[in-house]
């Protein structure tokens, strides 16, 4: 059972080939781009979500925050999208792996922290010591605000990898234990089923939230970074 | 498949491969790569540092993992060697 309950996170391979970078590039065949003045239903409501999108997470931003606007567009949809296609039975979801997630959340954390050293060099080396600090506390604050700065981008991955992994984990145990129920107690494999469809509903928010969670944070270590 | 059959008739099957792929890449760079140029030259320079960092994060976990598991190796081998 153990054993059964961890495969779903294996990397798949076909003929010893992994194929994950084919998963991986497969939501943006999911995206069609808009190629006419006025395009079709699709389309449109994909145009619709991403300004709506952009226009919400993107006002917060100075002229030089905004030049990520591509960026962060296409890692919530890239997020949102893969986190969603990882609720289909029996596929799987590269979220869920901590490399991934690091892959993701390094070099965007980096590339904020970067783009506040060379632009504003004095207000990035500020972020180190919070303002009205007592004289006798500064050594150990800034050594605090180190920590904590290093911690980011960990954070953020394992956030994701945790959010997704534990969700899949725990809709294949209620699956389990509700497929176990139906030959013992009907009653309590049909409270089990419900508590299952919740949970997917429940999953489907969590797969959103984790998306835009991701990106609203790399936004806001880039906002205060320029 | 317009784009097929125009290369089948130029050149045969070996054509096929060597100019299929020639127009895959043109189009490749005229479609992606020249409306990304600015974004992956100019504004997200700071990115390639991060992702420059992340990859000597990844080789100094391989290595240290490679050397831990050559010296396990090593104190095994003397061990059974010694029975």
């Amino acid at each position: 059972m153990n054993e059964n309950l961890f495969t779903s996170f294996i990397t798949p391979t076909m003929v010893g080939i992994p194929i994950v970078p084919l998963i991986i590039m497969f939501p943006s065949i999911l995206f069609p781009s808009p190629s006419r003045l006025v395009d079709n239903r699709l389309v449109s409501i994909q145009q619709w979500l991403v300004r709506l999108t952009s226009k919400q997470m993107l006002s917060i931003h100075s002229h030089k925050g905004q030049t990520w606007a591509l960026m962060l567009m296409s890692l919530i949809l890239f997020i949102g999208s893969t986190n969603l296609l990882g609720l289909l039975p029996h596929s799987f979801t590269p979220t869920t792996q901590l490399s991934m997630n690091l892959g993701m959340a390094i070099p965007l954390w980096a590339g904020t922290v970067a783009t506040g050293f060379r632009y504003k060099t004095k207000a990035s080396l500020a972020h180190f010591l919070p303002q009205g600090t007592p004289f006798p506390l500064i050594p150990m604050l800034v050594i605090i605000e180190t920590i904590s700065l290093f911690i980011q981008p960990v954070a953020l991955a394992v956030r994701l990898t945790a959010n997704i992994t534990a969700g899949h984990l725990l809709i294949h145990l209620i699956g389990g234990a509700t497929l176990t129920l139906t030959s013992i107690s009907t009653i309590t494999a049909f409270i089990t089923f419900t508590v299952l469809v919740l949970l997917t509903i429940l999953e489907f928010a969590v797969a959103l939230i984790q998306a835009y969670v991701f990106t609203l944070l790399v936004s806001l270590y880039l906002h205060d970074n320029t | 498949m317009e784009v097929t059959f125009r290369v089948i008739g130029r050149a045969g099957w070996g054509g096929l491969s060597r100019g299929f792929c020639a127009e895959m890449l043109q189009s490749l760079v005229k479609n992606v790569w020249i409306p990304v140029k600015v974004y992956c030259t100019r504004v997200y320079q700071e990115i390639w540092v991060g992702t420059g960092l992340m990859g000597f994060t990844v080789y100094k976990i391989r290595t240290a993992d490679k050397r831990r598991k050559a010296l396990k190796a090593l104190s095994l081998a003397p061990a059974h060697g010694h029975r």
